[in-house]
């Protein structure tokens, strides 16, 4: 049984260039069902996650969307078609201008529990890179995580019976 | 007839030397290996303002830590550098924040900056001078830092529905802070060391700083319009989208808005009156923090109640506190050493011991080492070297003029450049953050210029208010 993540580790990942533009990645999030997208340099090398969280922060005005910014925009009335029309603007943006570069990453070698803690602390999906060559390996996922935890169930309910 | 410097110098240098802290006499702590306080002394003190004016490592941690080289070395000992703290800064400055702390969870300045744009219908150069105006009364009510951290973000938020670069807006709320903050005892760090340190009272201030500071802000006002206000437009559709905002529904938690506005009433009556009954201001704002954190958690279970005290006092900006308890150890060591006693010799041999000649050269040097340096390690530096002169004067209670002198050039020094004053670099870093830089240069060109005027303007009023005129 290897303490590692390894096991909850996906390769077959949908991956980005960061000259791709939200639109593009829109439709792929709508195609492929999936809300973030590793996004990898030409030498397969991760530069960050971007996801619609990054879309939802850039919706809003930068005075809200800043640390310490405006914290309650309920005074503003109608804002709506504008925040659409925001969301049309964004369209055209590639999105390596908006990708979240501090994006939480674990190497294969990370043990099960820390890969749990910063799932659960940074959220999903976490990338899994070379921590040498900052080459992407794939994602965890809670999911994932969740599936390898029931295989080790499955190991250890037999080894209980025993 | 005997030179009346000489007699100055030599008033002073008995003084100096009273006060002065050479060889463990008396209990008096012993410096290492025999070296000399004065030395060691300035050498602690100019290497910390060295560090705090490089900004690489921070101002708190180098105040501490000259602080304690300051005992370790036998400049101080133990009992000397607590007794060189001031705790009625410390104490007014912690409830201040603690209660300013509380009181923004209302949403009230957002709600007074909307209420402003609306009533000005979203008009760029009324919102300038409006949006300034809140600032100075803010920052006169408050402390600078609290109200830029509060005014900023709503500011850019206008000046994005309305498409108008919030630059000029920015550099408008760093001088009406910084204007507006030294109208107060309490609006502006170098006010509350100087009131605290020579026992001046709210009112005091509000006779000596105010008038000048609502001066400047008219003049300011005016500038701002002439050479930038009149040429800002914006579009229709984007001041109807701004009109159509309910600033009542800034206002998030009514009741606690009524309780702060009422406990800050009551530390504001407390400040004017708690004076002459021997209340120190220190003690009235951690009194008033403490009624407010009782209204705000009275009716919870204690374990609540611990949440929201603790949440209360994570409010106070602990880095600020502990970088003035460093500098008040910092500050003693050299005074007490005897170098500030020196330094003011200087000063008076340069101004031979003339009232009007120290108060000038104390306003324009306040102002420029104040755009040079932070000016609160600076004004906690003057404090005691001003005091040492007071025999010249004739006596601590003439001094008054002087100090409404350091008062005023320390405070608009503040506006001099971007690291002048913490208010400053903490409008640049929401600035940076909204992708709108204020750049060291940038700023330096057109703040240290305007100034300069402002002290020129100042000039002229204190000669008229103390000196009798030109």
């Amino acid at each position: 049984m290897l303490s590692s993540c390894t096991k909850a580790i996906v390769k077959d990942v949908v991956t980005a260039t960061p000259n791709q533009t939200v639109e593009d990645i829109l439709k792929v999030f709508k195609e492929k069902n999936i809300r973030n997208i590793p996004v990898l340099d030409d030498a397969g090398k991760f530069l960050g996650l971007f996801g619609l969280q990054q879309i939802a922060v850039n919706l809003l005005p930068k005075s809200a969307a800043m640390e310490d910014g405006v914290d309650n925009l309920n005074f503003i009335v109608g804002a709506t078609p504008g925040i659409a029309k925001r969301l049309r603007k964004l369209h055209e943006v590639q999105i390596g201008e908006l990708l979240n570069t501090k994006a939480a990453t674990v190497t294969p070698e990370t043990s099960t529990i820390e890969a749990l803690l910063v799932l659960a602390k940074r959220g999903s999906p976490v990338a899994i890179i070379d921590d040498q060559t900052n080459e992407f390996k794939g994602v965890i996922t809670r999911q994932t995580l969740l599936d390898n935890l029931y295989d080790v169930l499955d190991e250890i309910g037999n080894e209980d019976a025993a | 007839m005997a030179n009346p410097t000489e007699d100055i110098v030599h008033g002073v240098a008995a003084a100096a030397s009273a006060h002065s802290g050479h060889g463990g006499q008396g209990g008096l702590p012993e410096v290492i290996f025999g070296w000399d306080p004065m030395i060691v002394s300035s050498v602690v003190l100019c290497l910390a303002y060295v560090f705090i004016i490089s900004e690489r490592i921070n101002r708190a941690v180098v105040a501490l830590l000259g602080a304690g080289l300051m005992v370790i070395l036998g400049v101080l000992n133990q009992e000397l550098a607590v007794s060189g703290i001031d705790f009625n800064t410390i104490f007014l400055l912690i409830g201040m924040m603690v209660i300013v702390g509380i009181m923004r969870d209302s949403g009230v300045f957002q709600y007074v900056a909307i209420l402003a744009a609306k009533s000005v219908r979203g008009n760029p150069r009324a919102l300038l001078a409006v949006l300034s105006m809140i600032t100075a009364v803010f920052s006169a009510l408050l402390d600078n830092v609290t109200t830029v951290m509060l005014i900023v973000p709503i500011t850019l938020l206008l000046t994005e529905q309305l498409k108008l670069n919030p630059y000029i807006f920015l550099v408008a709320q760093i001088f009406a802070s910084n204007i507006g903050g030294m109208a107060t005892l309490i609006g502006d760090p170098p006010n509350i060391l100087i009131g605290s340190a020579l026992g001046f009272s709210f009112m005091d201030f509000i006779y000596n700083t105010a008038p000048i500071a609502a001066i400047l802000m008219v003049v300011m006002i005016v500038f701002f319009d002439l050479v930038w206000g009149r040429k800002m437009t914006t579009t229709l559709k984007a001041k109807a989208h701004l009109l159509r905002y309910k600033p009542e529904e800034a206002l998030t938690d009514k009741p606690l808005l009524m309780k702060s506005l009422f406990v800050l009433a009551l530390v504001i009556f407390g400040f004017v009156v708690g004076h002459g009954q021997g209340v120190e201001p220190g003690t009235t704002a951690l009194t008033g923090a403490a009624l407010l954190m009782l209204l705000n958690i009275y009716k919870y279970d204690p374990e609540k109640q611990t949440h929201k005290v603790h949440d209360a006092l994570g409010r106070v900006e602990w880095e600020t506190i502990f970088f003035f308890m460093g500098l008040f150890m910092l500050v003693y060591g050299v005074e007490h050493a005897g170098v500030l006693s020196i330094l003011g010799e200087k000063l008076l041999t340069l101004t031979g011991g003339d009232m009007a000649t120290t108060g000038i050269v104390v306003l324009w040097s306040s102002a420029i080492f104040s755009a040079i340096i932070d000016n609160i390690p600076f004004v906690a530096t003057m404090i005691p070297l001003l005091e040492s002169t007071a025999p010249t004067f004739g006596g601590a209670e003439n001094m008054g003029p002087l100090w409404w002198c350091l008062a005023i050039g320390a405070c608009l020094g503040g506006n001099g450049s971007i690291i002048a004053a913490s208010a400053n670099v903490m409008v640049a870093s929401f600035a940076e953050r909204a992708g709108h830089r204020i750049s060291f240069v940038k700023f330096l060109k057109l703040a240290f210029p305007m100034m300069m005027a402002t002290i020129a303007i100042a000039h002229v009023y204190v000669q008229y208010m103390y000196f009798g005129g030109f």
